[in-house]
Parts: structure tokens; C-alpha cells; sequence
């Protein structure tokens, strides 16, 4: 009964974004009397109807990978093919480098998530605990950039990264992604929540701050700063219309520009164009099962995405 | 959101383990140490704030006053750009209005569903967890790839929804190429995209409400209609209002990669939006400043919507993130 976790769970270190609590209350259900299993059952068809529903998407990609062309006209409610094609995904490999987007993509979010969380966390320690004139207004100054849609900056950003002579370089995608507001915002909300006296204690000893930050406050924060990975990870792995202005050779293209050279290549060849989104979803949906935690977090935290 | 209070160093307090200040330069007082480090700690993101907020919005004020391809030299024009943007463009109004239909198709729907599935649900139950990573998958992956899937899903021949029509002796259009269908099918894939996000916040929000409410408010003799009425909806309001700032931030701004991705503005303008204007004015057209002058059209307008939702729904609700 308690297990409603992330979204929902209450963790005194993680108030809830909306700062909804929970009634932990074991009873809720009770005084239900005979409508109690009925709703119960109705509530896990629910639960199940809008899981499959999310899903089947993703369920029809897999299905359509594996087919040939002439099935899915021929006989396109079959959702698992006979024979399964699975030269789909070989003929994709081989005729597009999908493994150079991905190693592309790959490092630059390596590069960028490690550079935004430690800048945001430097940042957010400073407007959490650190007292020099103008802080508060640097941080609501930061606070109202968030406001501006990024179309009104695109457009000189792009004149900037040219000039930079940053133009078709990965640079274009990793400088720009190093800081956000956001992430600075949630963890200097974090580290508030952190009890003072454990600084104060390691400062009398004689530690400085950068030792204090690195040795105290980090490794305190370890749930807070995987959260900010995590959306820093979707912030720029997902990333299109950025990349998409930036790069041009085919061989520096990220995954979602690649996927979207890969439509435009083999606009209704469908087995092999959904073999190759396949392989384009693979590594964010492994990251993303294997850190769920930080992501639903994350994602709970931030309005994310239209 | 309490300032911090000031940190409490004890001037004097504090030695330093390299050892004492070798001669006046390296004398300090704790507080200016500590000023110090802030300035240094704050560094790399305020010279990013720097650059890529403040420099840029100043820039693309000044980009926006001229008419300029890159190549040839800038030529300043003042204001021309967004009068004519506003009073000579049609397509500019076309896709202006294309944003809003396609915010309405997204956020209302989204809104609704999200609700109607979390009332049906409206309980704690062992597995959610597992429901929930289905449920956000669709947020997490690219919507890049998630557009592919739907052209496929929309395709004519062979795509799972027509077929699904035809099982019921529905012939199915030709989804994203007919102008009245294509915006819709857009939106319809970006309302499935937040379906659970939205159902998972109304849950965390309807199990907060006490159980005592809907006792007193049986007893008072109210109907399940009446209860939903006073005791859920108005206490549902703040998530309602934050679902619908932040899907109304997103969805002003028009869905680039999903116009792009599926039909590059087509049939006709019949899916030209904000973003994908913009970004045809300034990448195909290479008319730098019109497109400078459109994105400040973008903020204003986001702008007024996100105020008068603040004025007519912010007001009732108190609301706070923190």
C-alpha cells in the first residue's frame, strides 16, 4: 500500500514538486465496503489500458522491424511476423552509421551531463550557502531566463556558434548545454535542506570550501545530483532542432538528426526505417530502465516536453 | 523561497590548513574569503548566463531591427520586421493560428484524459511503479523517433490505425496529407505522448485528498457528481494549473519536431506553427532578422497567455513550487 514511490512517495529529502503530501493513511480504502474490489479490480484495468496504450506504439515499431514490406500490406494486423525479418536491422546497420550517431550522442551527453552537474551544483552551493554582494539577484535573474522560449535566443545563438567558428563541431552542442537554471534551481533548493552544522563543524577545522563542497555537501546530494543528470540527459540526448541547425556533415549528425536523415532516406520503408528507430531507441530506453528512479523524478519535477 | 540567512562565520574563527598567511597580499578577512569563493564557485554558470541568456537576448533584439541573409552587410531597419510580420505576412497568421488550435488539441484533451483515468484509478495499489515506467517512456525517448512510429501508425497502407478502422468497416483517411486531419493527428500524437505524465500527477494529487472531505460532504447528503464538484476539482486546482502552465509553454511554441518530422508544414500551411515558421524564415529563407523579430512575437505571446492564466486560474489557487 505504500509503495506508490517517487511521484507520490514522501521523502522528507525530496519534497514532493508540488508540495502535495501523501496521507500514508493505510486505511484510504476503507468504508468502501462491496464497492472495494470492484473498484479495485476497475482500477488495474485502468492502470493496465493506459500502460498498453502507451506502449502499443512501440509494440507496432517492433512488429513493423521485423516484417517486409509486403507483409505490412498484405497482412498488417499480424503482429508477430513469420519469419521474423531480422536482416532489417542488419541492412539498416550496415547501409547508415547508426553506431557513429550513437557513439556521437554518447559522448557528447557524457560530456555535457558531467559539465552541467558539477557547474549547477558549484552554482547552486554559492546561492545556498555562500554570502557575496548581488547573490540574490543573480539567482532571480536566473530564475526569470527560464521564462524566455528558447526561439527568441535561437537565432543569435546561431550567429554567435558561427562566428565561434563552432559551426558543424560538437562544441556547438556540448558549451551551450553546460549550465540551467533549473538544475541550479533544484539543487540549491537540496542543499538548503541540508543541516548546517556539518560545514560549520568541517570549516572550524580549517576546510575550505571547495573542500566542504566536495567532501560534505556532494556526496550528500548523490540522489538530488543523479535527478539533474537525469534531466540533463533527456535535455540533450533528445535535443533536435538544435543539432539539426548545427551539424552538417552526416558523419557528426547525433542520433535524432541521424533518425531524421534516416526518414528522409527511407521515407515509407517501413521495416526498415522502424529496425533502425529501434536501434535508435535502444540506448535511452536502457539508461532509462536502468536509473528509472532519477527519471521519473526528474520528469515528475519539470513540466518537460510537448 | 527564504533568502538564506547569512552564513554564520565567525570572523576569525576559521584557520587555514596551508598554513598561516605568509604577508599582508595573502591576508584576508573570512569574509571576503568567502566572497571570493562565491564569485568563483558561481563562475562557469553565471559567464554561461552571461553569454547564452543575456548577450543572446540583447543580440536578438539587435538582429531583430535588421534585414540581414548572413552575407551580404546588415541593413537596419528599425521596426520593419514585425509590422511586417504582423500586418504583411499572411502565413505568419496562419501558423500563429495553427500554434493556438494546436495548444487547445493538446492541452484540454490532455488535460481531461489525464483526469478521467486517474479518477478510475483513485487509489493506492501495489505495481504502480512498474505502470508508471510505461507510462513515462513516451516523455523519456525522442520525440524524433516517436514521430517516425506515428507516421507509420498514420499511414495509409498498412498503418495499425486504419487498419484498426477498417476491422469496423471504417475506411481511414490518409491522416497527415488531408488538411483538416493533419494538424489533429499531430496533436493527438503529442496528447498520447503526456497521457500518463498528466495521470500520474491528478493520482498524486487526488490521493492527497483527505478521505474526511468526501465523509462530511456524504453526509451532507452529496452526490458523487456534487463531490467531485466542491471537494475534488477545486482541491485538484493547483495541479490542474500547473499541468496547464507548463503544457501551455510547450505547446505555444508549436511542436518543431513533430511538425518537422511529420509533415514539414504540410498539406499546404496546414500545419505551420510558430517554431516551424520560424525556423523555415530563418534556415530556408535566410531571413535572419524576420525570423530574430518572430521568436520576441513567440515570447509575447507565450507571455500574455501564461498572465491571463495566472489572472483567471493563479488567482484561486494556492499555488506553490518550491
Amino acid at each position: 500500500m505504500t509503495s506508490l514511490d517517487a511521484a507520490a512517495r514522501v521523502d522528507p529529502e525530496h519534497p514532493s514538486p508540488l508540495g502535495t503530501v501523501l496521507p500514508g493513511d493505510p486505511g484510504y480504502d476503507s468504508g468502501r465496503g462491496g464497492r472495494r474490489l470492484g473498484g479495485k479490480i476497475l482500477a488495474y484495468f485502468v492502470l493496465g489500458l493506459v500502460a498498453f496504450i502507451a506502449l502499443v506504439p512501440f509494440i507496432w515499431m517492433l512488429s513493423g522491424s521485423l516484417k517486409t514490406l509486403d507483409t505490412i500490406f498484405n497482412n498488417p494486423l499480424q503482429v508477430i511476423p513469420d519469419p521474423p525479418q531480422w536482416s532489417n536491422y542488419s541492412r539498416v546497420w550496415n547501409e547508415l552509421p547508426l553506431s557513429r550517431w550513437i557513439f556521437n550522442s554518447s559522448y557528447i551527453v557524457v560530456l555535457a551531463v558531467i559539465g552541467r552537474v558539477l557547474f549547477t551544483a558549484t552554482a547552486a552551493y554559492a546561492f545556498a550557502r555562500l554570502q557575496f554582494p548581488g547573490r540574490d539577484y543573480i539567482f532571480y535573474a536566473f530564475l526569470a531566463g527560464l521564462m524566455i522560449p528558447p526561439e527568441v535566443t535561437l537565432i543569435p545563438a546561431f550567429t554567435l556558434i558561427r562566428q565561434l567558428g563552432w559551426y558543424d563541431n560538437h562544441l556547438a552542442l556540448i558549451v551551450p548545454s553546460l549550465s540551467d537554471a533549473f538544475a541550479i534551481f533544484l539543487l540549491r533548493q537540496f542543499f538548503l535542506s541540508i543541516p548546517r552544522e556539518l560545514e560549520e563543524a568541517a570549516r572550524i577545522d580549517g576546510a575550505s570550501y571547495l573542500r566542504v563542497f566536495f567532501s560534505i555537501i556532494l556526496p550528500l546530494s548523490s540522489s538530488a545530483l543523479a535527478v539533474v543528470a537525469a534531466l540533463a540527459f533527456m535535455d540533450v540526448w533528445n535535443s533536435f532542432q538544435w543539432p539539426l541547425i548545427m551539424i552538417d556533415s552526416i558523419n557528426k549528425f547525433t542520433l535524432p538528426v541521424g533518425l531524421q536523415f534516416l526518414q528522409n532516406s527511407r521515407s515509407t520503408d517501413w521495416p526498415v526505417l522502424m529496425a533502425g528507430n529501434m536501434i535508435g531507441l535502444i540506448p535511452v530506453i536502457v539508461v532509462y530502465l536502468a536509473c528509472q528512479k532519477y527519471f521519473v523524478e526528474g520528469i515528475t519535477m519539470s513540466g518537460l516536453k510537448g | 523561497m527564504a533568502a538564506a540567512p547569512a552564513a554564520e562565520v565567525t570572523p576569525g574563527s576559521r584557520s587555514d590548513t596551508l598554513g598561516p598567511p605568509t604577508g599582508p597580499a595573502r591576508f584576508r578577512s573570512a569574509k571576503s574569503r568567502e566572497r571570493l569563493a562565491g564569485y568563483l564557485f558561481l563562475a562557469p554558470s553565471l559567464l554561461h548566463f552571461l553569454v547564452f541568456t543575456v548577450y543572446l537576448l540583447g543580440l536578438s533584439l539587435v538582429i531583430s531591427t535588421w534585414v540581414w541573409d548572413l552575407i551580404t552587410p546588415h541593413e537596419f531597419r528599425g521596426l520593419y520586421n514585425y509590422k511586417t510580420l504582423l500586418f504583411d505576412d499572411p502565413v505568419f497568421w496562419i501558423a500563429f493560428r495553427n500554434t493556438l488550435l494546436y495548444a487547445v488539441m493538446t492541452i484540454f484533451p490532455g488535460l481531461a484524459l489525464g483526469l478521467l483515468f486517474a479518477l478510475a484509478v483513485n487509489r493506492q495499489l501495489k505495481g504502480m511503479a512498474i505502470f508508471r515506467t510505461a507510462y513515462f517512456l513516451p516523455v523519456v525517448v525522442p520525440t524524433v523517433a516517436i514521430a517516425i512510429v506515428f507516421r507509420f501508425l498514420y499511414s495509409p497502407e498498412g498503418g495499425l490505425i486504419n487498419e484498426l478502422l477498417g476491422l469496423v468497416g471504417i475506411t481511414g483517411l490518409n491522416w497527415l496529407e488531408e488538411p483538416a486531419t493533419a494538424l489533429p493527428a499531430i496533436a493527438a500524437m503529442s496528447v498520447w505522448q503526456k497521457l500518463g505524465w498528466n495521470m500520474t500527477f491528478y493520482l498524486v494529487g487526488l490521493l492527497a485528498i483527505p478521505r474526511q472531505l468526501y465523509e462530511a460532504a456524504e453526509l451532507d447528503g452529496a452526490g458523487r457528481w456534487s463531490q467531485f464538484r466542491h471537494v475534488t476539482w477545486p482541491l485538484l486546482l493547483p495541479i490542474t494549473f500547473f499541468v496547464l502552465v507548463t503544457s501551455t509553454i510547450d505547446s505555444l511554441r508549436g511542436g518543431f519536431d513533430q511538425v518537422f518530422m511529420m509533415t514539414q508544414g504540410g498539406p499546404g500551411y496546414s500545419t505551420y506553427t510558430n517554431s516551424f515558421y520560424l525556423y523555415k524564415q530563418a534556415f530556408n529563407y535566410f531571413h535572419y532578422g524576420y525570423a530574430a523579430a518572430y521568436g520576441w512575437l513567440i515570447f509575447l505571446m507565450i507571455g500574455v497567455v501564461i498572465l491571463f492564466q495566472f489572472k483567471v486560474v493563479g488567482k484561486r489557487v494556492q499555488y506553490d513550487i518550491s
